[in-house]
Formats: C-alpha cells, sequence, structure tokens
C-alpha cells in the first residue's frame, strides 16, 4: 500500500470519525437515563457548593459512584442519578471514601469542621486542610454534600435480584392491621400464622437475634459482624423484598445462612411477618389472652417443689428470662427496651395471694410453654423440656408472684459448693473499682447502692436482699471468700439471689467481692470533698447546661428530685447532708455534705464517674445522661446559697 | 529574528524542558502530601487537589506537547527535504502556546477549572489551544504538502494524522460549544470527558512520539527501517483501536454495557499494532545494539520502546473487566498513566533533544558523564517511584474488594508504599532536572563540535642532499 499525504489525512479523518460515531455519538443519542430519585436540582447555595467543590478538585480523591462490588457504599449508581450534574465530575480515584450517598449522615457543622481541621475528626484521613476557604464557600460546599443522595436509610441497601425483587408478603391478613376491628387474641394470632413464625423464630433465629430480637442472642458475642438489631434502621421500615432476599439467601460477610435451604417459601414469610410485627415495628395491642386450653387445660405443677428444683428454675430464669424480665422478676430486664407490650412487672399485686392467686400452674406453664399473642415471649416448649418448664413456674411462683409457699430449707445444714470452689483465692488482679460497678449494674436494685438491702427493685422480695451491714468489722479468709464467691456464682438455694455464674466471668465475680469487703467489712473513711480545690476533670470543665439545651434536651429538675430519692438520698441524705439511712451502722462513713454552690460541671463529673476509692459510683453506667443532668439541676439547686433565688 | 532558522522547533524544546523542571516538582510535592498531609498547610494554591491538576496540566501539554512539537518541528523538514513552511508561525506558536499554559496553570492554581480530567482549563484557554493546534496543522500541512522528497516516510503519516485528530478530539473532548462550563448535563459528559482524556494518550502522545522513534532508531544506528508493511500495521491499528477505548475508563460508571465492551474489545486490539511497532523496531535494532550504550539519544529511545511496550501491554490488560475490578480507583491507575508519560514519553522527548538541540545548534553535548548519570537516576528512580504506585495501587484494591475494608481504614497501611513513591520520585525529579541543566548549558556553551581526533601525520621531513 502506497502511503500518500492524502490517504493519510482523508484516512485518518475517516477512521476517527467511524469509531467516534460508534463509540460516542450514538451513546449520546441512545444512552438518556432518566432522572431518578436520587438527582435533585440543585438550589443556588448547593450549585455554589458544587462550585466549589469541583473547582478546588475535590473530585480527584473522591468518587461519585458506587459499583455493584463495592461494600457497604449504598446502591449501585444509576445514569439518572446525574441528571442535572455538569460537568461530571464522576472522579477516578478513591483516595478518600465516596460521596454519592453522603447527604444526612454527617451535619455539615461537621463537614466544615472536617475541611478545616480533617484529623481532629477523622484521624486516619490524609486530606489536606481546607481553611483557607471563605465560610461562604464553606457553607454552600456543606449545604451540597448534605443533599447529595440523601435517602432513608432502607433506600441505601443494595436491591433485591430478580426472583426477589419487589416482592411482598403473599399473607395479607387483615387483622395484623392494628387499627382492625378484629379480637387480637389466640384465633387471629394463630391465623396470621404469627405463631408459627414465632415457633421458627425460636428454632432458627433467637440463639443470634436474641429473644428481644435486639442482635444479642446467646451466640451474638462470638460472632465478628454482630447479627442484626430489628428495632433499629433500616430493618424497621426495610420492605418485604428486603426481609425474603436477605432470609432466603443470607447475608454476604456474615454468618446468617441461606434459609431457602431448610425452610419452605411460607415458611420465611411466617418468621419475616413475626419479626416484622414483634421487633421491627411493634404496636401497643390488648390482646385477649384467653385460658389454657387443650392439652393445657387444668394441669398442675406435677414436679414436686423443693429447694433443688427452684434453684433449677432459678438458673433457667438467669440465664433465658431475667433479660427481659429482670432479676427481681419486676420486668426491668436491660433487653425491655422497645418491647410491646413490656415484660410484666411480678410484684404489682395482680397476681394475687398465697392463699388467693389469680392464676393457676397451668396459666403458668401455658404462657412459658406457648408465650403470647402479639409478645416477644418465646415458646420456651421448643427449648426446654416439661420439667424445665414447671421448675420455673415454681420459680417465678415462690419468689416473685409469692403464691407458692416457698420450702423451708433443711435445717443445718451448710451451704454447698464444688470442692474446686474451696481452693480458690481472690486474683490480685481483682479492682475495687470495677467491683462498684459491677455492685451498680447488677446487684444494687436490689441490695440498695448503700448495701443496706434496701434497693428499689427488690424490697418485695421474701427472704429480703441481705443487708450487707451486718459485715462490718468483719475479716474474710480465703475460705471465706471462696465462700461467697461461690455465692455470687451458684446464688442461695432460698432466696431468689440470682445463679451470677450464669452471666458474669469469674474475674467480675471477684471485682465484686473485692467491692464488698472493702466497703462493708474494712470500710472506707469518707472522702474529703475536693471541691475546695475548684478541681474539675479535664473533659468536663467546658460543660454546660446550654449546650445540652441547645442539643434539644429537656432538663426537669422535678425528675431530678425523684431520681434523687431514689438513687442519692440512701446515703446523702434527703437534705444533702451525707446523713441517709444507708449510711446508719455502716462500715464506711457517709459523705461529707454537699458544698454550697458547686458549678455544674463539678456535679456532673462526680455523678458521672463516682469518687474513686469511695463508695460512690460512676453513675454513667446505670442512669441516661438524661437522668443525670436532672439530677445535677436537682443537687443545684438544693446547694444554691440563696435558696430563694429563680 | 522569529525566522531564523530551526528557532521554533528549538524554542518549544527549550520552554518545555523549563516546564518540565516545573512539573515534576508539582508532582514530587504531590508525592509528599500523600505522606504528609499537613505539610504545606494554608497555601491555596498547593492543596492538593489543585496541584495535581496543575501537575498533569504542566507535564502533559506545557513539558510532553511543547517539546513533542518542537521535535517535529525538527524532523518534518528533514523528512520532506525543506525548509518549514513558516518559522515565524511556528514561533508564534511557541509564544501563544507558552502563555495560554502560563494562564490556564495559574488559573488551575487559582481554582479556575472544569475539574473535567485532562480537560480541566476552562474555555478561553480552550481556545488558545485550539488556535496553537491549527497553526501547527497548517505550517506542518503546508511544509509536506510543499515537500521535495516524493516519498512519505512513516513518521509523516504518524505525524499528519495527529496533526488533524488532535484538534478534533480536543473540539469534541472539551464540549467547547458549551463556553460556560465545557460540559455536557448529565453522565453522557463522562463518555466525552474519558474519550478525550484516554486519546490524548492514545492519539497525541502515542501517534506524536512513534514517529519520533521511527525516526531516530533507524538514523542512530544508519539501518533502514525493518518492514514498510509492519508499519502500515501499526499505523492503521492505532487509528482503529485506539479512538474507541475511552469508556474502558468507565467500566464501573452507569453507561451504557455495550459501550463498555466495545472499549475493552478495543483495548485489547491494541495489542495487534503494539506487537507489529515492537517487531519493526526490535528487527531494525538487530545488529545494532552495541550503538544502545554508546548513543545517548538512542538509549533513551529504545527505553521510550520499551516502557511504551509495557504500558501497552498493561493497559489491554487493565481494560478487561476482571482485572479492572480491582485496579479501578486506585493508585495502580496513575501509575499506568506516569508508566507510559514519565517513561515513555519522557524518555522518547528526552533522546530526541539530546539527539536534535546538539544538531540544531551545531554545538557538542555539554556533558556525557552527566547525561549517563541522569539516565541512571532516571531508570533506578523511576522503578522505585512505579513500585510505590504499583504496591499502594494493588493493597487498595484487595482490601476494599476481598476484605471490604472501607477507604479511609486502608490509608495507614498505604503510608509506606506512598513513601516509597516519593523517594523514587525525588530521584527522578534530580534526574529531569540535571538534564534540563545540561539541555541548557549545551546551548549556553554552544561548545563547537571536535572532529574526532586522528594522530596527524607528521609532515614528513624534507631531506635535503647537500652537497
Amino acid at each position: 500500500m502506497k502511503m500518500t499525504f492524502k490517504i493519510t489525512v482523508i484516512g485518518g479523518v475517516i477512521v476517527f470519525f467511524a469509531v467516534v460515531i460508534a463509540a460516542v455519538f450514538i451513546p449520546k443519542l441512545v444512552w438518556n437515563p432518566d432522572q431518578t430519585i436520587v438527582a435533585h436540582p440543585y438550589t443556588d447555595q448547593e450549585e455554589l457548593g458544587r462550585e466549589t467543590f469541583y473547582s478546588n478538585g475535590c473530585n480527584y480523591c473522591h468518587t461519585q459512584y458506587v459499583r455493584a462490588e463495592d461494600t457497604a457504599m449504598g446502591p449501585v449508581s444509576d445514569g439518572g442519578n446525574y441528571y442535572f450534574d455538569n460537568p461530571m465530575i464522576l472522579g477516578s480515584e478513591r483516595t478518600g471514601p465516596d460521596l454519592s450517598y453522603i447527604g444526612r449522615k454527617r451535619s455539615e457543622a461537621w463537614e466544615i469542621e472536617h475541611w478545616k481541621n480533617p484529623r481532629e475528626v477523622s484521624p486516619l484521613s490524609i486530606m489536606p486542610s481546607f481553611e483557607f476557604l471563605s465560610d461562604a464557600e464553606l457553607n454552600a460546599m456543606a449545604s451540597y454534600l448534605f443533599n447529595l443522595g440523601d435517602r432513608v436509610a432502607a433506600e441505601y441497601m443494595i436491591l433485591p435480584p430478580e426472583p426477589y425483587a419487589n416482592l411482598i408478603d403473599p399473607l395479607i391478613y387483615p387483622a395484623i392491621s392494628p387499627d382492625s376491628n378484629q379480637p387480637q387474641g389466640w384465633p387471629t394470632w394463630e391465623a396470621s400464622e404469627l405463631q408459627a413464625g414465632k415457633e421458627l423464630y425460636v428454632n432458627r433465629c433467637m440463639t443470634c437475634h436474641g429473644c428481644a430480637g435486639n442482635g444479642l442472642g446467646t451466640y451474638a458475642g462470638t460472632l465478628i459482624v454482630t447479627p442484626a438489631d430489628f428495632k433499629q434502621e433500616p430493618f424497621r421500615n426495610m420492605p418485604d423484598e428486603q426481609w425474603f432476599w436477605h432470609v432466603s439467601e443470607g447475608v454476604q460477610g456474615t454468618v446468617m445462612p441461606p434459609w431457602k435451604e431448610s425452610m419452605s417459601e411460607p415458611e420465611r414469610w411466617q418468621v419475616i411477618r413475626y419479626i416484622q410485627q414483634i421487633f421491627a415495628r411493634p404496636v401497643e395491642r390488648d390482646p385477649d389472652e384467653g385460658d389454657p386450653s387443650g392439652e393445657y387445660a387444668g394441669l398442675t405443677n406435677p414436679v414436686p417443689l423443693t429447694v433443688e428444683t427452684l434453684d433449677e428454675g432459678k438458673a433457667i430464669f438467669i440465664r433465658e428470662c431475667r433479660v427481659c424480665h429482670g432479676d427481681a422478676g419486676t420486668g426491668h430486664g436491660p433487653y425491655r427496651q422497645g418491647l410491646l407490650p413490656l415484660p410484666p412487672d411480678f410484684s404489682d399485686g395482680s397476681y394475687g395471694t398465697l392463699q388467693d392467686p389469680s392464676y393457676t400452674d397451668a396459666d403458668y406453664y401455658w404462657r412459658i410453654s406457648e408465650g403470647l399473642p402479639w409478645s416477644a415471649m418465646p415458646s420456651w416448649k421448643l427449648r426446654y423440656s416439661e420439667e424445665d418448664r414447671w421448675k420455673l413456674v415454681q420459680y417465678l411462683r415462690v419468689f416473685f408472684t409469692q403464691t407458692e409457699e416457698r420450702p423451708s430449707s433443711p435445717s443445718g445444714q451448710d451451704f454447698l459448693f464444688p470442692e474446686v470452689y474451696q481452693s480458690q483465692a481472690m486474683p490480685e488482679t481483682a479492682s475495687y473499682e470495677r467491683g462498684k460497678q459491677v455492685f451498680l449494674e447488677r446487684c444494687a436494685h436490689c441490695h440498695g447502692l448503700a448495701g443496706d438491702g434496701q434497693g428499689w427493685d427488690g424490697q418485695y422480695l421474701n427472704p429480703q436482699p441481705a443487708n450487707f451491714h451486718d459485715m462490718a468489722g468483719m475479716q474474710m479468709s480465703q475460705s471465706g471468700q471462696a465462700e461467697h464467691l461461690a455465692k455470687v456464682t451458684f446464688g442461695i438455694e432460698d432466696t431468689a439471689m440470682p445463679t451470677w455464674g450464669e452471666v458474669l466471668p469469674v474475674s467480675e465475680r471477684w471485682d465484686v467481692i473485692k467491692f464488698l469487703m472493702g466497703t462493708f467489712m474494712a470500710g472506707k473513711p469518707a472522702t474529703e470533698s475536693v471541691y475546695g480545690d475548684g478541681a474539675v476533670a479535664a473533659n468536663f470543665v467546658t460543660l454546660s447546661q446550654d449546650n445540652w439545651l441547645a442539643e434539644g434536651h429537656v432538663i426537669s429538675e422535678t425528675q431530678g428530685a425523684d431520681l434523687y430519692g431514689t438513687y442519692c438520698a440512701t446515703c446523702h441524705g434527703p437534705e444533702g447532708q451525707g446523713d441517709g439511712p444507708g449510711t446508719q451502722s455502716n462500715a464506711s462513713q457517709g459523705p461529707a455534705a454537699f458544698p454550697q454552690d458547686m458549678g455544674e460541671p463539678y456535679i456532673m463529673w462526680r455523678i458521672w464517674e463516682g469518687v474513686p476509692d469511695s463508695m460512690m459510683p460512676p453513675f454513667q453506667w446505670l442512669l441516661s445522661e438524661t437522668e443525670i443532668w436532672d439530677i445535677t439541676a436537682h443537687v443545684q439547686q438544693m446547694t444554691a446559697s440563696s435558696s430563694g433565688g429563680g | 529574528m522569529l525566522s531564523k532558522k530551526n528557532s521554533a522547533s528549538a524554542n518549544f524544546m527549550l520552554s518545555a524542558a523549563l516546564w518540565l523542571v516545573i512539573g515534576v516538582l508539582m508532582g514530587l510535592t504531590l508525592a509528599l502530601q500523600f505522606v504528609f498531609p499537613d505539610l504545606f498547610r494554608g497555601i491555596p494554591w498547593l492543596v492538593f487537589s489543585r496541584l495535581r491538576q496543575a501537575h498533569t496540566n504542566t507535564v502533559m501539554f506545557a513539558w510532553l506537547s511543547g517539546a513533542m512539537m518542537g521535535v517535529w518541528l525538527y524532523i518534518v523538514p528533514r523528512l520532506t527535504g525543506r525548509q518549514l513552511w513558516s518559522e515565524t508561525l511556528g514561533n508564534i506558536c511557541v509564544i501563544l502556546w507558552n502563555m495560554a499554559l502560563v494562564a490556564g496553570i495559574g488559573g488551575i492554581l487559582l481554582a479556575y477549572t472544569q475539574s473535567r480530567e485532562y480537560a480541566e482549563f476552562v474555555w478561553i484557554i480552550d481556545v488558545g489551544v485550539m488556535v496553537v493546534l491549527i497553526l501547527n496543522l497548517v505550517n506542518l500541512y503546508m511544509t509536506i504538502a510543499h515537500r521535495t522528497e516524493p516519498k512519505l516516510y512513516v513518521s509523516l503519516w504518524y505525524i499528519s494524522g495527529t496533526l488533524i485528530w488532535m484538534p478534533m478530539l480536543y473540539f469534541i473532548g472539551n464540549v467547547m460549544w458549551n463556553p460556560a462550563t465545557g460540559a455536557l448535563t448529565g453522565i453522557d459528559d463522562t463518555i466525552f470527558n474519558w474519550f478525550y482524556g484516554h486519546n490524548v494518550l492514545g492519539l497525541w502522545f502515542t501517534t506524536g512520539l512513534l514517529p519520533v522513534i521511527y525516526y531516530i532508531v533507524p538514523k542512530e544506528t544508519n539501518t533502514p527501517l525493518y518492514s514498510h508493511f509492519l508499519s502500515l500495521i501499526a499505523f492503521w491499528g492505532i487509528a482503529f483501536f485506539y479512538t474507541g477505548v475511552g469508556a474502558h475508563h468507565l467500566l464501573w460508571a452507569p453507561v451504557p454495557y455495550w459501550l463498555k465492551t466495545i472499549a475493552v474489545a478495543e483495548s485489547i486490539g491494541m495489542i495487534l499494532p503494539v506487537v507489529a511497532f515492537m517487531m519493526n523496531i526490535l528487527l531494525t535494532m538487530r545488529g545494532n545494539w552495541n550503538r544502545f550504550m554508546t548513543s545517548i539519544p538512542l538509549r533513551f529511545i529504545i527505553t521510550g520502546w520499551a516502557a511504551y511496550i509495557l504500558v501497552s501491554y498493561q493497559g489491554s490488560h487493565q481494560a478487561l473487566r476482571g482485572i479492572n475490578l480491582i485496579t479501578h480507583f486506585t493508585q495502580y491507575v496513575p501509575g499506568h498513566a506516569h508508566l507510559s508519560l514519565l517513561f515513555f514519553a519522557a524518555s522518547v522527548l528526552m533522546g530526541a533533544m539530546y539527539y536534535i538541540v546538539p544538531r540544531i545548534y551545531n554545538a557538542r553535548l555539554y556533558s556525557r558523564v552527566l547525561a549517563n548519570v541522569q539516565y541512571s537516576l532516571y531508570v533506578i528512580g523511576f522503578t522505585f517511584f512505579f513500585g510505590g504506585f504499583l504496591l499502594t495501587g494493588l493493597v487498595q484494591g484487595t482490601s476494599w474488594l476481598h476484605q471490604g475494608l472501607p477507604v479511609w481504614s486502608v490509608l495507614p497501611g498505604l503510608r509506606p508504599y506512598m513513601a516509597l513513591r516519593a523517594v523514587g520520585g525525588s530521584l527522578v525529579v534530580i534526574s529531569f532536572a540535571l538534564f534540563t541543566l545540561n539541555i541548557l548549558v549545551t546551548v549556553w556553551q554552544r561548545k563547537p563540535v571536535s572532529q574526532p581526533d586522528y594522530p596527524k601525520p607528521k609532515s614528513p621531513k624534507l631531506v635535503t642532499t647537500s652537497d
């Protein structure tokens, strides 16, 4: 082929345009994706922000499109997401995170701070500082990003592929709607296949997702990726198709199995329906529970009531029921939050008396075995034998509802515990402060914060919780310590003292014993108030009520007074003089009277973190931040020098 | 003054040599910011995101394109057997080009940018660039049209093609009919962006620098080019395959699937012209490898040729969906770009300048030792530099994809590789500074070319016989 100038130029242009038409112009003609819900026209402010964003080249480290293979970045980007974009700033490198769906993930104030001082708020970042941009530019950019790809959490999820796309629950049972006039009792519950769903849940899901649906089942702690907490987004509003897809195919990167291998389609829908109704979107209902029928009608407890069977019932209760019903059966377990209905308070008197019980053995047994309609109460018949369930009935009736006679323990018999415990000695690593935290979280609601057995939950118990003040001045030998470890571990047979060995690691059991010995045997001297120095921990110095209120919280001094009465007055006394009832005959000396005019930061600090090496516990482990602010407000008002002030 | 013979060529190359130092210093600054993000804190025009654009435009347009046009202005007259059509027009191009780039790069540093990769210049700068491209086209086309050598050597095919492709490419890719943003609205804009973005390499640097290799290798080895037929395959192959590869930058973006497939197919098709070109040069070099060590220009040109083969194979592989899945979004991709521009393009141009500048000024190269040192620093430095990119990219890609780690959590683990890149990069910067120094001093000193120092025959003693 002879190459002339003409052939080179004309041929070159023809080849060029042939390919350009195929690879550039035709795509331009045929590819015009429709606007998606992610795309929105930009306001002037957002447009300025977008301009600032690309003029400064942010898109050279931050991409704006998500691939199917990307982990946890949101849905795969659609061409229509960029309907209003000009120029396109998809980006080609991901030195920083993808920003396709950054909207609403961070506040605008956070973003601005992050641009000024990247490593202050995001320590691993290698982003340069953009503090040289004007406030107007920073605000505009924040507004652009705040509205970029913003959607509700469920929509961030990867859309289910065929055949799961657009599936809905095939069973539309009208009575599921809380507005329906249908009676909400057992017949409706069973007709909606919710009981079948509950049984599947208890059998298949509960070990990981937990009886309360919060992802804290017994296996949860062994998993690297925490099981889903159905009470949180995105599960609360997750569409049916997502549920069915994840249940059927499992969840990539987790141990969630593909249940399609072992559950039929209707079964998967049943369990999904149960989770949605009970955990994700619970509604307050007033079900008619009815009376035990069929195999449960008229049953009486076949297991003879002894101290030993009670003890076995207790072990099951502590292992399974405590998390919702609470150690003292008052329904104040740690997982109760978000449950509808809430677990019952066995001490509220509605269960009758010893002579005149409102519920028979069959009533208890039936509820434990089958659970209750429209409640998270599992069907324990799937997990525990008849005998075990009967023992649980005994435990509830004897100690909590107190509608059954407590068997007397064989007199003169020592507390028996396994031989291996007798040689245990307190490890040197046992910590008074950690013990104080365990005491606060696990023991104080029955034994009282002052250890006088006057806790707010356990007063109705019979026998009453132990009064540790009786231990004042005692010495404890190694064998005594070992015995106490065993008591904490196995509980005390003829009382409601839990078998903490089911729940607490041995190190924490030693910690709490160390706390008990230090506080109620040896005793702690009264701590001098350090308030006079004006010393406040560094991170509390700038604390201010104004900031807390500015975040939209409310501080109630009245509420604070109530909380003070429950938690503080036992030692500090109703007037803050340090003469509460819990100080009586206590080995540890009572607290000093409150100094006048302590500042908020000081009070907050002391309540939040406690006082080391004294009985004052760090209440951050027991109370919410709101509650601590309430108490602070009350204490501040109590100690104001001009008490008439407003 | 503007019409002095070969002055346009020399001016283009000398200005480019100065831009080279600026461009790579910008690059080094960027590499350091990956390791020490607060190093230039508070200096807006040194912030990474602006400087990155300034860096790419400086090295691509100011250094590589400027030097390349200078080389053409020297080669084309030699191959056409006549003088350049208008030396004055050539010098006007030099002035306009450098003015446009000072304004354009300065603008980017002040945040005047369209932020489309490689198409960052704002519209008014685009106009300046287009004017130079068209004037340059006129100048060289007139030279070729009025040539005295009837045969059109392969280098001239490439140069004629490149001259006409680039203005069309630049106009379409920069969406110059929309002056406000230089972009389309909606996702299609990205197709235009990457059509342009890749073809600045494919239809500008590649087709602009292969003719330089085709010219200098036969000249320096005194061997005719091995095959006319292989040149034909390479030329038409590149024209056909390279034009359509742009969408391989968008394999994961929401653009039509068939378009991505075309891009992947064209990228793999590139292997054909690359092999043809590789064999053609390899067979021309047969029997001439001793010249590789003795000729400095040839050493750089052949290094560039090898780098071109490497980067082309890398590029074709990288365009496969499976490989691209790991490498996309990572530093592996800028690594590829640097293999192309910093090792292929820069090496060819340095070789060409070592060849041409002494010839234009009829002067001896200032220092061969310096050139040898510069070559070694360049190759060693680049190896570490490229290794840094490669490792950073592979760690990023595998951590994201196989371990599912979020982008930010991988950053601390990348730091050693990023530091390696900065270390290797600084060797390259030193090497380039020595190159510019060598060229400038050569021009400054103009040491006369000395003829080889043959031993002079002793004048025969006249024997007189007295008598």
